[in-house]
């Protein structure tokens, strides 16, 4: 067995495998977050084996227990994805991990809040196409402890029904997809990858609907607060599940809420939308 | 048409009506912050939040564990007469609202 290791908000998890086959799997999704620091200590073990049957399914195993089977594709990237988040976050305080996708113009930070199919995946790859740098398309975590945005940098999970508006995205480099969707490594849209840390300067909510004309709104302090709450991943963690450090958040970024069915006119909007400071090519 | 607090007096109404002589109770536990005059509401224990608007954040306030349902219209409406027609319909909705989401209860 060879040993992956993945790092993210001051947590390990351990991913061992037994193949070369699941080992570029492993580094297709996770090569931006990997750590190889020989002294961490993992908080979860999982254990990803190439199966006995005929189809060489996979199986994942979380500490010595049965997770699931799969064919190596995007729905068994899914799974993966979403139990190392699990394990991460588990235990994760000193902060808030908030389901967002992020990205970066000019060293600052651009927030895209929202549920699973509000269209953050969709709209961070637009603009990654538009030049701003890729930070992720799930999840961020912000410490407590220091203005920082921590980005989960995972290769863009694409649904089946955004699959050909990515597609036409695409500078170069290869996609991994099936029937269930695509996985996009974010340098094959914006081969221009400098991580960005800063505090999120603008945040915007996405809400894509097939057809619908696009809308922007701006968002008071205190509905932009009511919505991030929505997107705290590890409440639990926290004394007072992150109210207090997300209200700060909605006090200082500008926010909006974007409704958007195509990309026509959006990037004249977003650019409006931006301090001049993060809107510079 | 009878009316109830300037809404017609339908069979929901009318159900509204029997219970506006109980007390709005807010469930403990919430953490509130306040933007301008606008609030947001969180509960830890039912993991819901809450965007309340001016008008909305001034009810939140009127709930006071002493006021009823009725208290909180009439004293509404004397301080906004200019809208009183309106203020009925708006607090029961409003107050709906809080107790379908469970922050609230009327006992």
């Amino acid at each position: 067995m060879q040993d992956f290791f993945v790092a993210f908000a001051g947590q390990t998890v351990q991913i061992r495998f037994d193949s070369r086959r699941v080992g570029s799997f492993l580094t297709l999704l996770f090569g931006d977050m990997q750590s190889f620091d020989p002294a961490c200590s993992p908080a979860s073990v999982l254990d990803v084996t190439v199966g006995k049957d005929d189809i060489g399914r996979l199986m994942l195993v979380e500490n010595g227990e049965f997770c699931a089977a799969g064919a190596l594709g995007v729905s068994f990237a899914a799974v993966v994805f979403d139990r190392v988040m699990f394990h991460l976050l588990r235990d994760t305080g000193g902060g808030v991990a908030l389901h967002t996708g992020a990205v970066a113009r000019d060293r600052r930070v651009l927030l895209i809040p929202g549920q699973s199919g509000a269209g953050k995946s969709t709209l961070t790859a637009w603009l990654c196409s538009r030049g701003f740098t890729y930070l992720t398309d799930e999840l961020v975590f912000l410490p407590a402890a220091e203005p920082r945005t921590h980005s989960f940098t995972r290769p863009l999970h694409i649904k089946p029904g955004a699959r050909e508006a990515v597609k036409a995205m695409l500078a170069g480099g290869d996609v991994f997809e099936d029937d269930h969707g695509m996985i996009v490594p974010h340098r094959a849209i914006n081969p221009s990858f400098h991580p960005v840390e800063s505090p999120p300067s603008v945040l915007l909510f996405p809400t894509y609907r097939m057809g619908a004309s696009l809308m922007v709104e701006r968002l008071s302090p205190a509905r932009a607060g009511a919505l991030l709450m929505a997107c705290d991943v590890n409440g639990r963690n926290l004394a007072d599940h992150g109210f207090g450090q997300l209200m700060a958040v909605a006090r200082s970024a500008p926010a909006y809420r974007l409704v958007y069915g195509g990309f026509d006119g959006l990037e004249v909007t977003i650019a409006a939308l931006l301090p001049a400071s993060l809107d510079r090519p | 048409m009878p009316v109830f607090f300037g809404h017609p007096l339908t069979y929901r109404t009318y159900l509204l009506a029997k219970m506006y002589q109980k007390i709005v109770q807010l469930k403990p536990g919430f953490f509130l912050e306040r933007m301008d005059e606008e609030i947001v509401v969180y509960h830890p224990t039912l993991t819901t939040s809450l965007y309340l608007n001016e008008t909305g954040a001034l009810v939140w306030q009127l709930c006071d564990g002493e006021r009823t349902l009725a208290e909180i219209i009439e004293l509404l409406c004397r301080m906004y007469p200019e809208s009183a027609q309106r203020i009925g319909p708006e607090v029961i909705a409003l107050l709906g609202s809080f107790v379908a989401r469970q922050v609230a209860e009327l006992r």
